[in-house]
């Protein structure tokens, strides 16, 4: 099953397998197995452009082996038919600074990009980031 | 697109412009022009890619022609045109400042690329000509370009 997820300003698609539990942000610095619970917003992550969100946000939690990400969003819907994923171009591929995206689909006639929510957890917890996260440490 | 004139043969090729650089690509490697649209950005991708589009429901990566041939960056205006590039099995949207002309070359009248070329104008121009005696038009070789992307991080 796929899932669609609202930032701000972008839209962009996930397998539901790569998350672990959908819902509101959790309060606790750890869970219930004493891991401590990372949390960044989904949007501005990815997108220099793409602003903050501030109210009522949703979260896609990842757990991890010591530690737990929730990625923090506007809005998260199940899609009921999934849309076609095609995958990135070899050459785009070779050339992305981190493997976060791995295909394309098409909603409303605009290209959405298929994430690798299980990867970019793991990779925001050894601390990597993309450049202009990187910069705005 | 390719016939054969008397004893020479001739190929057509689309005359784009880049910033003051005069360049062409040919016609068998172009699918399609179109105006410019503003891509989806691929996080973590390099400004040479700015991002996809669909095209009559193929995505495309978009590639900033200017960028890749180490041009400066300019934004797109009303001239800005998008050029579905079509080669062994790869498609993309070549981002140019502006498509001239359709011209076609006899083979003869291509020379080789000057022997003075450095970095990606090197690999990717693969011979010149002269247009109307005055212009000199830069070939480009699609296959270069791609393998060029690729490199340029």
């Amino acid at each position: 099953m796929i899932l669609l997820i609202e930032t701000i300003s972008r839209r962009y698609l996930c397998r539901q397998n790569d998350v672990d539990a959908v819902g509101f942000p959790s309060t606790a610095d750890r869970d219930d197995r004493g891991r401590p619970i990372m949390r960044s917003q989904l949007g501005p992550l990815l997108d220099p452009s793409d602003p903050p969100a501030s109210g009522r946000l949703h979260a896609l939690t990842i757990h991890l082996r010591r530690r737990v990400v929730e990625l923090l969003v506007v809005r998260i819907d199940l899609l009921a038919e999934p849309p076609s994923v095609v995958p990135l171009a070899p050459f785009l591929t070779a050339c992305l600074q981190l493997p976060w995206v791995t295909g394309a689909a098409l909603l409303d006639e605009q290209p959405v990009l298929m994430l690798d929510l299980r990867r970019l957890a793991t990779d925001l917890a050894l601390g990597l980031r993309l450049k202009h996260a990187e910069a705005a440490l | 697109m390719q016939s054969l004139s008397g004893q020479s043969q001739t190929s057509v090729y689309l005359y784009v412009r880049l910033a003051a650089e005069h360049v062409a690509l040919v016609g068998t490697a172009v699918r399609e022009i179109m105006r410019w649209r503003t891509p989806t950005p691929v996080p973590g991708a390099p400004p040479t890619i700015p991002g996809l589009i669909n095209q009559r429901g193929q995505i495309l990566p978009v590639i900033d022609a200017r960028l890749l041939l180490g041009l400066p960056a300019a934004s797109p205006d009303r001239t800005t045109r998008l050029i579905w590039v079509h080669h062994e099995q790869i498609d993309a949207a070549l981002l140019v400042d502006a498509v001239v002309d359709l011209i076609t070359i006899e083979a003869g009248q291509i020379e080789p690329p000057p022997i003075n070329l450095v970095g990606a104008a090197q690999r990717a121009i693969q011979a010149i000509y002269r247009y109307r005696d005055d212009l000199s038009i830069a070939i480009l070789d699609p296959a270069a370009l791609f393998v060029l992307v690729q490199e340029v991080l």
